[in-house]
């Protein structure tokens, strides 16, 4: 991070001392989407087979177009939505927990989401959209849940007993499992890894909806996301009507994080290093730090997919994307904790 | 005469059921300097949180500019009054402006985007208070005394008619003690009203109109601060002996009278 200190005086859309101007977002979030088109456009010509952009195009019929439009974009598709969804709301949870290293997962939405989901493999609910229709319904569970028991002044109530519920539904879980079949134990097993798959075009648009939803709603509270992070009290002073607003963002953050979880699981790390990483370099104001979280979690899962997918020559076996996540942001998350927040 | 800014009948404040303070009656005319004195845990605190409506009274009125607190809109309120907390607790990764401009929120639209009014509010505040060269410098790099000094500034900022100074002199060397409560001083010379928690007999004596003494749950004195300062009723007030002497210019200092 450069040092802000300069002498005072406002040039052209800049202002000294202030790190949130409408240019430096406009070029911030251009770039960053840029950067998700380009993730984009490589994860639909990597993997195992090689399409042909030109014959795929020309004629969506063939092996490439079918491929291209049947296989590849959606996928695509569907990980930039459940990397914006995450990274996002991890941001959103990191000012309003006042914890910059809060995790999207921390409010008993996995926990809620994985019951849900393991429950419906268990009982064999492959067809139309079981496991994530169930793990929507069970993160929305939880969500309810924690909201209810959380609503005491301290923010950190609502962490607790997420953090509790997690654990709880946990071991709900593991006993679950210990009654499973081989072949059910594996699907369960799979899809807590966090992995994404195949989504028809309804379920896609659907889980669109739900993260514009949720956040166009964090967007929208994001400066007063930014007083909150100085404390209830403070906020309170500035005029910020502070329990409506906490429970607006925990509810839009839980959605946003249910529906990333009911279409691929438990991706672990997107939500936690892609905030704090954007967070180093474009300093804590959630009105640029939202959106360009959603942005940069949508790459960050676009290209991790396509990762897997490179894997299979190796493994063969697709891994699940939560273990390539897990690969990078695990030694990040390290690296992070061992340096000063803010550099010099 | 005015309406006072603040008034309080038969106050008690305090958190749960337990009444910290309690039989507090008030009446603050505007364009005064008041402080307010007691030992640690008197309530001086809890009575400008519930003031500022952050904790509720447990019992008896508390009236703002004429209307009861419990009517005040959050947003309405923060315009018209501003807090300096004791200490800075929050996310420390905002620059100094940054910082002082979010004291323009309940002036600003719903997004905080600052037009050049807010800009020049800001950056006169931190004028004020001497701290320009904080501007662009990250909090988080900042001494106890730096950060106290921009939350003056961002109350400042906030351009209130009440201003509620929680310990402002806290962390701050002597010089900076003495230009915070000068600055606000002449502020309220301008017609701000300010009320500050202090724990220096001294300085309330050196900058304040009217002093008010909270001991053991209740009011021990209040008044105008020449009257009310002097070394026995201070030496209640703190349970220890002190002795009084005037400087060539007249003002009164108190000091522990020390043990033999």
């Amino acid at each position: 991070m450069t040092s802000v200190a300069e002498p005072l005086g406002v040039e052209a859309g800049r202002v000294p001392g202030v790190r949130f101007t409408p240019m430096r977002a406009a070029l911030v979030l251009g770039g960053l989407t840029l950067l998700v088109l380009v993730a984009l456009g490589a994860s639909v010509v990597l993997g195992e087979y090689p399409v042909d952009l030109l014959r795929a195009l020309s004629d969506p019929a063939s092996p490439d177009g079918r491929v291209l439009f049947g296989l590849r974009i959606p996928r695509a598709v569907l990980g930039a939505l459940v990397g914006a969804g995450l990274a996002a709301s991890g941001s959103a949870l990191q000012a309003l927990l006042r914890n910059p290293l809060a995790d999207p997962f921390v409010l008993g939405v996995s926990g809620g989401a994985a019951l849900g989901a393991t429950v419906a493999l268990a009982i064999g609910l492959l067809t139309f959209a079981g496991p994530p229709l169930f793990a929507f319904v069970g993160a929305l569970a939880a969500m309810a849940l924690v909201l209810g028991a959380g609503r005491a002044s301290s923010p950190y109530a609502a962490l607790l007993t997420g953090v509790v519920f997690n654990a709880f539904a946990a071991a709900i879980i593991t006993c679950i499992k210990t009654l499973l079949t081989p072949d059910r134990l594996g699907e369960v097993l799979y899809w807590l890894a966090g992995s994404l798959g195949y989504e028809p075009t309804r379920t896609l648009l659907l889980g669109t909806a739900v993260q514009v939803l949720g956040l166009g709603v964090l967007w929208a509270e994001s400066a007063r996301l930014n007083l909150l992070s100085l404390g209830d009290e403070e906020a309170a002073s500035l005029g910020v009507p502070v329990r409506r607003t906490r429970t607006l963002v925990l509810f839009a953050a839980s959605l946003s994080v249910a529906g990333a979880v009911a279409l691929a699981g438990l991706v672990g790390f997107v939500g936690l290093i892609v905030p704090h990483l954007l967070r180093l370099w474009l300093g804590p104001d959630q009105r640029l730090l939202v959106p360009a979280s959603a942005l940069g979690g949508a790459a960050f899962l676009v290209l991790a997919d396509a990762a897997t997918r490179m894997l299979f020559p190796v493994f063969h076996a697709e891994p699940p994307v939560g273990v390539v996540t897990a690969f990078v942001g695990g030694p990040l998350f390290v690296w992070l904790l061992n340096r000063r927040e803010h550099p010099a | 005469m005015t309406a006072p800014v603040l008034q309080t009948a038969a106050l008690a404040v305090g958190y749960g059921t337990t009444p910290v303070v309690s039989e507090l009656s008030l009446s603050i005319a505007p364009g005064s300097l008041w402080s307010v004195l007691g030992p640690n845990g008197s309530g001086k605190s809890t009575l400008l949180r519930t003031v500022l409506g952050l904790l509720r009274p447990l019992s008896g009125e508390v009236n703002l500019f004429g209307t009861a607190l419990g009517r005040w809109d959050r947003r309405a309120l923060a315009r018209r009054v501003a807090w300096v907390p004791q200490a800075f607790d929050g996310d420390a990764g905002f620059t100094g402006l940054e910082l002082v401009l979010m004291g323009r929120a309940p002036h600003q639209g719903g997004w905080g985007l600052p037009g050049p009014k807010d800009l020049a509010v800001a950056r006169a505040a931190l004028a004020e208070v001497g701290v320009s060269h904080l501007a662009g410098r990250v909090v988080s790099r900042l001494s106890g005394g730096e950060r106290r000094l921009l939350l003056v500034a961002r109350a400042l900022a906030q351009e209130p008619d009440l201003l509620l100074l929680d310990e402002p002199t806290a962390f701050l060397d002597l010089q900076h003690q003495a230009q915070v409560l000068d600055r606000v001083r002449s502020r309220v010379r301008n017609g701000l009203t300010a009320i500050a928690v202090l724990h220096d007999p001294n300085l309330a004596a050196a900058f304040t109109d009217s002093t008010l003494l909270l001991r053991d749950g209740r009011v021990l004195g209040q008044g105008p601060s020449a009257e009310l300062l002097e070394a026995e009723r201070l030496g209640r007030l703190y349970g220890l002996g002190l002795a009084e002497a005037r400087t060539e210019a007249g003002h009164r200092l108190f000091a522990p009278r020390g043990t033999p």
